[in-house]
């Protein structure tokens, strides 16, 4: 005979009682055919799980990612409406150029300022340089309102010189695989857009009404040479 | 759905608590619950599902090491959700009086708990565990079953704390009231 706190023995004791009756119960196997896992009310589950982790209705969950998902798209477009303009204004400004359109490949210049009691003239220009391997194979081709300098070497080498007035001339530039910079050069602003790996570029600038614009398959210092050349 | 449930619980180790209990104790609670739902498949699923989400709850304070101790939390749960699901059926009112009943346990000058027994009064202890009601049992066997503290018991079975207390105070005097019965001297 030996004595306990009624703790010690009812803690034996209950423990007894929740053996004996699990034992009671028929087996795991048993159990599990009379009531297998359900496999429906998946969407119920799903739902009061969600109010679960966010301690709301569902309801309240979805409506407030759709406020959310609502001012997202409201700024995004307010972003995209007021940032555009700027964007345009912003090379406008910064190049004193003509930009019309600026996407992820290609910048577009319009040119429609020309004054018509201009006084100046395509042929005033004088090319001050062409590399050596160019020279021997210019061609001159003048008209009325423009003049070109062009130069084919072979089948894969040419540099042409256009000198042009600005509003009979839309030009576009590619910005994809070349680096394009702006430099001032003799006062002017030139675009420049230049492919490393082909070695070939454009550069172009306006004088007054004049847009002039080389191209061809030099190497970058000759092509801001060139530039730097025609007064 | 057994990816849900898991998903709603912090913790690796909390998580595969729960796919385990799911996955080897959805069954046994589904009966447990089924004893009191007189075998409605359409109730038990609700109930247990309600069952799972109060242990999610309380993942915490489940020790899954010891199979008896997962299954005696898991039937007192599924149970107290059946009886729970019952009274909202039902739309009854818990009639069981904790909170006057707290009064007795501060005017009482024996508490039970420091009562000691002989080993011949085990069998009449045992036999009474067998014949005490649901609620008192329960809290009972969490507390010396799974060694869980009242507040534990209160979180996991939706009580107060002081309502746990006079569940277990009223169970120990049920049990000493029996041993005086045949004449044990408690």
């Amino acid at each position: 005979m030996f004595n306990k706190t009624s703790e010690e023995v009812l803690s034996k004791a209950f423990s007894e009682y929740a053996t004996e009756k699990i034992s009671s119960y028929p087996s795991d196997s048993k159990l599990k055919e009379m009531y297998p896992i359900p496999k429906k009310h998946l969407t119920i589950y799903r739902r009061k799980a969600q109010e679960h982790k966010h301690g709301k209705r569902i309801g309240l969950i979805y409506l407030k990612r759709i406020v959310v998902a609502c001012l997202v798209i409201i700024l995004l477009t307010i972003s995209a409406v007021a940032v555009a303009p700027q964007v345009k204004e912003y090379f406008t400004k910064k190049y004193k150029t003509n930009v019309s359109n600026v996407d992820d490949n290609v910048i577009s210049f319009n040119f429609d300022s020309r004054e018509n009691d201009t006084d100046q003239d395509v042929n005033s220009y004088v090319i001050g340089y062409l590399p050596e391997e160019y020279k021997a194979v210019e061609e001159i081709n003048i008209y009325r309102q423009s003049r070109q300098h062009i130069c084919i070497l072979d089948d894969s080498r040419y540099l042409i010189i256009d000198i042009n007035f600005a509003d009979t001339v839309e030009l576009s530039i590619t910005t994809e695989n070349v680096s394009y910079t702006v430099q001032v050069i003799n006062d002017n602003i030139m675009h420049i857009s230049y492919n490393d790996e082909e070695q070939c570029g454009t550069i172009h600038w306006t004088d007054g009404d004049i847009l002039i614009l080389i191209s061809g398959y030099v190497s970058y210092d000759e092509l801001i040479k060139i530039a730097e050349n025609i007064k | 759905m057994i990816s849900i449930y898991p998903s709603m619980v912090d913790g690796e180790k909390n998580k595969n608590k729960i796919v385990f209990i799911y996955e080897n104790y959805y069954s046994f609670m589904a009966y447990t619950a089924g004893e009191i739902l007189n075998h409605s498949k359409h109730d038990v699923e609700d109930v247990v599902h309600s069952a799972i989400l109060k242990i999610i709850e309380n993942i915490d304070v489940v020790d899954i090491t010891d199979v008896n101790k997962v299954k005696n939390l898991c039937g007192v749960i599924a149970r107290n959700k059946a009886i729970d699901f019952l009274r909202a059926k039902k739309n009854q009112v818990l009639s069981l009086d904790d909170d006057n009943v707290f009064a007795e346990i501060s005017g009482s000058d024996t508490d039970p708990g420091e009562l000691l027994v002989n080993i011949e009064a085990y069998d009449i202890i045992l036999e009474e565990i067998r014949k005490l009601p649901d609620i008192y049992r329960d809290v009972c066997l969490l507390k010396y079953v799974n060694s869980m503290k009242e507040k534990e018991i209160a979180a996991l079975l939706g009580l107060t704390e002081s309502a746990v207390g006079v569940r277990i105070y009223r169970a120990k005097q049920i049990l000493k009231e029996a041993l005086r019965k045949e004449n044990i001297d408690v």
